[in-house]
């Protein structure tokens, strides 16, 4: 059991993963190809933070698993959005970035950044891709195709989840080896403040994938 | 780091994570009030057009009953008067006039026959054209008045009860009206493609306020899903649609034809 000021961070936010998953099983049959996906990468998800949890309760370094799950999220989020994007010269943008960005990743913690340390440079440009995945998407919604309520589509809520998260712990990603390298007092409150930020981001993003699926209603 | 820039450094985090909260958080509240806005107005329009089209068809049903009202009443009265005199004149030929022979006297007893039907014809016609029951005695009369062309003197045919005669007497004449056309297209359609031995009409009062009207026939029914609809059910709907009632069919092969109309008493055309 972790420290009672660990709570939050360690069980609450993990745990809650299980709101969007559990209306997502309900929802199944009427998800549909791109809310499938964001199906499958919440799985992922949880199962990335499960083996997290584990290694960390062993005391193991678990931040080479951080650079594989970039990876993975990254995919995810690409499919999601080739699914979701119309215009098919973005598509092929997104198919050639499927390539070169796992490609930098493990360019990255093979000669830049030490694989027991925290990906600052992958993981920030992880966030930016998905960030301008997340407007490319809005910007689609600007011509009056669409035919119903913003709220009754639920890849509106995803992608609003996903553009909050990314920019929110844009500047978390890029700091955490500074905050998380001095071990002194001080430093060990801010990393611990801009995790839990991190964390609430996170809790936000779940809760509104939560509401898209919720609004996966039959046709 | 500094001591003094230390004590700030919570605050800093906050407000700058906070801040890019706030620009992502506006942006998709700004951009979901600007997409249900424009959803709204493409709304307003659609409506607008819809509204101007039920008004277009009101207006071309309205004309085409007084069209038919106008030649309703001109055959009854010009043709069917005309029939009345030459029917008076053929009683000069009667058996008591001693210039005219057996034979003709035959032939004119067939002429008059005919001159009767002709006379029947036309007054069926001209009351399927405009009935004028409706206008004088009310829906009940002209249900009553739709039986009896139908029927032609076989009275298990076509069966009518009324359970909701104070609801059905105060309908507006114009909804009245829709919903004689209504039967009347429903009874054609019996007899074109049903082969049914029995139709029934009956009304009803739904919850106090809906005045319900369910037609059955017991004839060879079709199958809703496959069958596309004709000019008769297309008449049948924009009928009912502009008198704003709601219906809904039960078919199947081999199983009859059911219809429930629902329509408000107090409903204006």
């Amino acid at each position: 059991m972790p420290p009672i000021k660990y709570l939050y961070l360690a069980i609450l936010v993990p745990v809650s993963i299980l709101v969007p998953i559990t209306i997502g099983v309900y929802r199944y049959k009427n998800l549909g190809k791109a809310m499938n996906t964001i199906f499958f990468y919440l799985v992922l998800n949880g199962l990335i933070s499960l083996l997290v949890r584990y290694l960390a309760s062993y005391k193991m370094n678990n931040l080479p698993i951080l650079h594989v799950f970039t990876i993975l999220e990254f995919l995810c989020i690409s499919i999601f959005y080739i699914q979701t994007l119309k215009d098919k010269m973005i598509k092929r943008i997104i198919v050639s970035m499927m390539v070169i960005f796992p490609l930098a990743c493990v360019i990255n913690f093979m000669y830049f950044q030490d694989i027991t340390r925290f990906n600052t440079n992958t993981r920030p440009l992880e966030a930016l891709l998905v960030m301008i995945y997340s407007l490319l998407y809005f910007a689609q919604n600007t011509n009056d195709t669409f035919e119903k309520k913003w709220e009754e589509s639920p890849i509106n809520w995803v992608s609003s989840g996903l553009l909050l998260y990314f920019s929110g712990a844009l500047f978390i990603f890029s700091f955490s080896n500074y905050t998380s390298s001095d071990m002194n007092t001080r430093y060990q409150q801010l990393n611990l403040l801009i995790w839990n930020i991190h964390a609430t981001l996170l809790l936000i993003m779940y809760l509104l994938f939560a509401k898209g699926f919720s609004k996966c209603t039959k046709k | 780091m500094h001591e003094e820039v230390g004590d700030n450094i919570y605050f800093l985090v906050i407000m700058s994570t906070a801040g890019t909260a706030l620009l992502v958080i506006s942006f998709v509240i700004l951009f979901i009030r600007n997409q249900n806005k424009l959803l709204a107005n493409k709304q307003k329009l659609h409506d607008a057009a819809l509204s101007h089209q039920k008004e277009l068809l009101r207006t071309i049903i309205k004309s085409q009953e007084e069209e038919r009202k106008r030649i309703g009443q001109d055959l009854h009265d010009e043709v069917g008067g005309s029939l009345s005199n030459l029917r008076m004149l053929m009683n000069r030929f009667d058996g008591k006039n001693k210039d005219v022979s057996e034979e003709q006297k035959e032939a004119v007893n067939v002429y008059r026959q005919l001159i009767d039907k002709i006379v029947q014809d036309v007054r069926n016609i001209s009351h399927n054209l405009s009935p004028p029951g409706l206008a004088l005695f009310g829906f009940s009369e002209a249900l009553e008045e739709l039986k009896d062309v139908v029927s032609k003197g076989d009275d298990s045919f076509i069966s009518i009860t009324n359970h909701a005669e104070a609801a059905s007497e105060k309908l507006a004449y114009p909804v009245a009206l829709a919903l004689v056309r209504v039967l009347q297209e429903l009874i054609t359609n019996t007899l074109k493609h049903s082969g049914a031995k029995r139709i029934g009409i009956s009304l009803f009062m739904e919850n106090e306020d809906l005045l319900a009207i369910h037609y059955t026939d017991d004839g060879i029914g079709y199958d809703g899903k496959l069958s596309k609809k004709g000019m008769g059910m297309h008449n049948i709907e924009s009928r009912l649609d502009l008198i704003n009632s709601t219906y809904t069919i039960q078919t199947a092969i081999n199983k009859g034809f059911g219809m429930f109309i629902y329509v408000h008493p107090l409903a204006q055309f």
